[in-house]
């Protein structure tokens, strides 16, 4: 049985739910990423830039257990460029556009990893891009994401062969 | 201290984190295999599909239509780029890129409504228009022509109305009460499960209509010709009532949709009237149902089937002399069956084959006017079958070739019969199409320049359907379109470079009479025009509160065989909105501007060839401008609208039609104040 119904589709008013779900998928990639091996009182910092309903979304992780190799998580919203120098993931909104060639410079070689929601951001630096996919008569969409190995290369993440296999790859 | 920019981001959030965050918490502990499954119901059209679409395409959305406040469905097509509307009381007739009439397809839920022009018939296109506006999810217009995927008549474009959006736009309720003894009711019911939704849609409208002198819109020979006890204005003649119930429902892979309106009106006929005017009845139903099955995740079918009866009655007839009375019923029914098959088999190849069987019966047209006119005229019921096939191939990311073709298979001949009861007289014939496979094509072009920027080059030909039965072969088009859009978060800008050539034209040219040697206006179907335009439309969206849009279209369009300039073309439209919400009140201001324009003409009988002249004069530029004012009680589903038409009160004149005769142009409304109180649940 598909979760579609067992917990039905998102309601069609549901920008809200879509940006809840996106939220989701950023969080479960920390499952299938590995990052260096950091003391685990340091927290592990989602920072989101360009936008504001994500880090809202996102902040919801904030509370209860949930944490990433035992890291707390911790989820910053931020308007500036150092947001991409302190953190794990560093998600960037449309809204943000404008400065991403400058936040990939200064990710470079770090291990960050930068996730987008906006078409061709990934083949310009962001390793994960998340996109709405329609069905075949184009009535029903799901999430899905493509993955740029060249933009998760040389930053010391360990990606697992699952995510891969679900993802599409950019060649 | 002002707050910053910043800072107002973060209030107006504010209470929107707390949802965004409970829906989030309800998804991260689930497995991304789960993730993957979860259904995102598509609320309309994404700026990729968008800019994916081989055409130049308008959206407008519920949240747009609110802050507006368009009271009529005709207010608000007029304010949709490179659209005007043409009044002739009797009509509202859409014009587009120099033509006007016809040639519009018209989809509400996907669902095609009637044809704008059926053989042997005269039913006003205004029956297509009784969509209340408060009924309306989403408007997708399409300019172009569309004939490839949506068969003949959709000449000019498409418009897709969605008001089965229940989801997204739940129930409400709203009352109108305005100018000329205006008002509206409307009332949406209905409910949305994880299998499916239903919808129903219930709206009334009615107005006193127009108003205006017949002294200040008739030429002075009109005037002398007028009798007495003929009514001096249109005020009370031409009331109009309507009335259109909508039902739409979707379980699994089903979609049923039940459409019926009614329109109770007064129109105008050569004269002025003597008693109370001229009234006409439009009533049509439609009854359709679909069903889509996604047979792989790269192969789908479509199957639907529509029927749908389309009647006009014109009755208590009122015009030319006291003692005419009479009445006509023009009358028909149609069939569609539509198979499609969606296939992609490979992931930058995407097909789509379909077969439309569509069966037309029961045309039938009958006046009696004693003693002038007791007859009836019939055509035989037909049928077209359609095959068609439309091929979407992205090479490279970059480029997207779609080509296309349709062929449609004509009936053999129209069978016509007409019976004449004052003379005793049956005629019946034949009327044979010479050429029954009509072919129609398209193809396109689209490159990306990069994720904001894309290039369309398109070439498309549509077919429409005149309603002139001496006349099988229906009217040609061929467009060529070169558009360039960029969408940006905060603005887009859409400029489009077209050219049309419509051939097949129905007019009246003139031919030497081999018994006299002069030349006669006789009816012909040869007319060719050629038109070019150009179309910019630009959105901004400075603050995340203030929207502001414009559009302009130039286009001039030329008969190639006389070279005299076709009627009711005018050759600049403009429009502009600006909205801005603070609060719970949103401030709206739109206008729409239309240049002069002439009126259509007629040669004239007699010995010199290319005598003409027009049938009215022509009619000024107007401006009207409307404002909107919205008040959303916070915390409760009360909304109330202010919302004034044509505020500057502008003298909108409409040139002379068939029926509408007035030399010197129809007068349209003046200033409109419609106060709106509503519940949205």
């Amino acid at each position: 049985m598909s979760l579609a119904l067992a917990f039905g589709p998102l309601p069609a008013g549901g920008d809200d739910n879509l940006i809840a779900l996106k939220a989701a998928f950023v969080y479960k990639f920390t499952r299938f990423i590995d990052w260096p091996v950091a003391p685990a009182d340091r927290p592990f910092i989602i920072a989101v830039i360009g936008d504001p309903a994500m880090h809202a979304a996102l902040a919801a992780l904030e509370e209860g257990s949930r944490e990433v190799a035992g890291r707390p998580i911790r989820v910053r919203g931020s308007c500036d460029l150092d947001a991409a120098d302190a953190c794990q993931i560093l998600f960037i909104g449309a809204a943000a556009e404008d400065r991403l060639a400058d936040m990939v410079r200064r990710a470079a070689g770090r291990p960050v990893l930068l996730v987008g929601d906006t078409s061709g951001f990934a083949g310009r630096g962001v390793a994960i891009e998340l996109f709405r996919k329609p069905d075949i008569l184009g009535k029903r969409e799901q999430l899905r994401f493509r993955i740029d190995p060249k933009a998760l290369s040389g930053r010391g993440l360990t990606v697992s062969a699952q995510l891969y296999e679900v993802g599409e790859v950019l060649r | 201290m002002a707050p910053t920019l910043s800072g107002l981001l973060v209030l107006v959030l504010a209470g929107a984190s707390a949802a965004l965050a409970h829906a989030a918490d309800d998804l991260f502990d689930l497995p991304l295999e789960d993730l993957l499954q979860v259904e995102i119901r598509s609320a309309g059209k994404r700026d990729e599909e968008v800019r994916d679409i081989p055409a130049s395409v308008t959206i407008l959305t519920r949240a747009e239509i609110e802050r507006y406040g368009w009271v009529t469905f005709e207010e608000l097509l007029s304010n949709v780029p490179g659209f005007f509307l043409l009044d002739t009381i009797d009509e509202r007739l859409i014009g587009s890129r120099g033509t006007v009439g016809g040639g519009v397809q018209l989809l509400v839920n996907g669902v095609p409504q009637h044809q704008t022009r059926q053989k042997a018939l005269t039913i006003p296109e205004i029956a297509q228009m009784n969509i209340p506006v408060e009924s309306i999810d989403r408007i997708e217009v399409i300019r172009g022509p569309m004939s490839v995927i949506y068969g003949n008549n959709a000449f000019l474009g498409v418009i897709n109305v969605v008001t089965n959006e229940i989801g997204r736009n739940g129930p409400r309720f709203s009352a109108s009460y305005g100018s000329r003894d205006s008002g509206r009711l409307f009332g949406r019911l209905g409910t949305e499960t994880d299998q499916g939704f239903i919808v129903l849609n219930a709206g009334g409208y009615r107005t006193d209509g127009l108003d205006a002198d017949y002294a200040d819109m008739m030429g002075p020979d009109q005037l002398a010709a007028l009798v007495p006890g003929m009514h001096t204005s249109l005020d009370g003649d031409v009331p109009q009532r309507d009335l259109s119930l909508d039902l739409s429902a979707g379980w699994g892979e089903w979609t049923a949709d039940l459409r019926y309106t009614q329109k109770d009106y007064g129109v105008y006929l050569f004269t002025p009237s003597f008693q109370d005017g001229n009234q006409a009845l439009l009533t049509t139903w439609h009854a359709a149902l679909g069903w889509e099955h996604v047979i792989a995740e790269n192969l789908g079918v479509r199957a639907s089937a529509v029927v749908s009866e389309e009647r006009v009655e014109l009755s208590d007839f009122d015009f030319i002399s006291p003692v005419i009375d009479g009445d006509q019923t023009m009358h028909y029914r149609r069939w569609d069956l539509e198979l499609d098959l969606v296939w992609d088999p490979r992931p930058n190849l995407n097909l789509l084959a379909g077969y439309r069987f569509r069966q037309v019966e029961d045309i039938t047209n009958m006046a009696a006017v004693p003693p002038l006119v007791d007859q009836i005229n019939r055509v035989g019921n037909f049928a077209t079958n359609d095959l068609f096939t439309e091929l979407a191939w992205t090479p490279i990311d970059r480029l997207r070739l779609v080509g296309g073709v349709r062929l449609s298979r004509l009936p053999s001949s129209y069978s016509y019969t007409s019976d004449n009861f004052l003379t005793g007289i049956r005629t019946a014939e034949d009327i044979a199409v010479d050429d029954r496979n009509l072919l129609t094509g398209r193809v396109a072009a689209l490159w990306s320049l990069d994720s904001h920027q894309v290039v369309k080059l398109i070439w498309g030909t549509a077919a429409q359907d005149n309603d002139q039965i001496q006349f099988p072969e229906p009217e040609r088009i061929a467009t060529t379109e070169l558009i360039y859009v960029q969408t940006q978060p905060t603005w887009t800008l859409s400029a489009s470079l077209f050219r049309n050539q419509t051939s097949n034209i129905v007019r009246t040219i003139q031919r030497v009479n081999p018994s006299t040697g002069d030349y006669q206006a006789v009816d012909d179907n040869s007319g060719e025009w050629t038109t070019n335009g150009l179309e910019l439309i630009g959105e901004l969206r400075p603050l995340p509160a203030l929207n502001l849009s414009a559009s302009a279209t130039w286009q001039h369009t030329e008969d190639r065989e006389t070279g005299i300039d076709p009627g009711y073309s005018p050759a600049l439209l403009v429009k502009l909105k600006a909205d801005y919400t603070h609060g719970p009140l949103s401030y709206a201001a739109y206008a729409h501007f239309v240049s002069g324009m002439d009126t259509d003409w007629n040669f004239v009988d007699g010995p010199t060839p290319g005598v003409t002249e027009r049938i009215g004069e022509r009619v000024d530029p107007y401006w009207n401008l409307g404002a909107n004012l919205r008040y959303r009680r916070p915390g409760s589903g009360f909304y109330a609208d202010l919302n004034a038409s044509n505020l500057l009160d502008s003298e909108i004149r409409y040139p002379a039609r068939e029926l509408a005769d007035f030399e010197r142009g129809l007068i349209g409304p003046g200033r409109v104040i419609t106060v709106t109180l509503g519940w949205a649940f």
